[in-house]
């Protein structure tokens, strides 16, 4: 399937679909890890439309990427061709970011811990994603439908545009 | 391509491997592979330019975890060289910028292996 962004053409943020409280811009890709650079382009472009900071927008494309890596290898077992909705919008000052599959559910406390901060011959090589997801986004949430599919809400809380600058996390 | 590995001219147990642009789960399969290919052929130590490296992704640090364990078998293991703030946020928040360290040269990095550190 081709990629297509809700409200107009090409890869980057269309015009938002205006639902009641706030602006949704939305992309649906084929479930390929090919596609993570198309979806995370979507994320950063329409978080910079909406006036997020760099340092934020960073934090949304990574966590995002991962959640839709996650979906592709695990809830989609890597099939190529089954689709991956990401919707974005800024409500109060939070990024809120929804993301759609139709592919198996699962537990999100039945993945093993990649035992941060143990020694190295300990830690895992995968799980990770789950914890950046965790640490870079305020709320991470997973509602399972058999009918309406998977949804993943991740929250990121943004400053306070009227409070002084603040040192982030990553220099720009 | 998002990587390029090379053995070293001046060490023959080194691989210097720079990172740039985005190493996702994608392009993290092809980084696995090349690894696996260096590290069979006995050398077990990894230095690793991501100066221009603008996103690492979980499937990227978890590759270097993997190489890493099996290293240290072999007295060897991943040093980072020149480690933006862009990385530095992801290596931070999972624990292993003291692990790899953040070195501002190859030199440096090689040398640090010598040292045992």
């Amino acid at each position: 399937m081709e990629s297509q962004v809700e409200g107009g053409q090409g890869a980057g943020p269309a015009e938002p679909i205006r639902r009641k409280h706030a602006p949704e811009y939305k992309i649906t890709v084929a479930s390929k890890l090919d596609n993570l650079a198309k979806i995370g382009t979507f994320v950063a472009d329409t978080a910079r439309r909406l006036r997020v900071d760099d340092d934020a927008i960073l934090d949304i494309q990574i966590a995002v990427e991962e959640a839709c890596t996650n979906i592709i290898q695990h809830a989609y077992a890597s099939k190529p061709d089954k689709p991956i909705s990401v919707g974005c919008r800024l409500r109060n000052q939070e990024f809120i970011v929804r993301i759609r599959d139709f592919g198996a559910s699962f537990v999100p406390e039945s993945i093993a811990k990649s035992k941060l901060g143990a020694d190295i011959l300990e830690r895992r090589a995968s799980g990770l994603g789950m914890d950046l997801m965790k640490k870079l986004m305020t709320k991470v949430k997973y509602k399972f439908d058999e009918a309406r599919g998977n949804e993943l809400t991740m929250v990121k809380k943004l400053p306070d545009p009227g409070a002084p600058a603040a040192e982030g996390p990553v220099g720009t | 391509m998002a990587h390029s590995c090379r053995q070293s001219e001046v060490k023959p147990n080194i691989i210097s491997c720079e990172l740039y642009g985005r190493v996702d789960a994608a392009s993290a399969q092809q980084l696995k592979q090349e690894l696996h290919d260096l590290f069979i052929q006995h050398k077990p130590r990894l230095v690793v330019s991501v100066r221009n490296l603008d996103l690492m992704s979980a499937a990227c640090i978890g590759v270097l975890v993997s190489f890493h364990q099996q290293a240290l078998a072999k007295k060897g293991g991943v040093r980072m060289v020149g480690v933006n703030p862009k990385v530095k946020r992801v290596l931070d928040l999972v624990e292993l910028s003291k692990v790899w360290g953040s070195f501002a040269s190859e030199e440096e990095a090689i040398k640090s292996f010598k040292e045992g550190r």
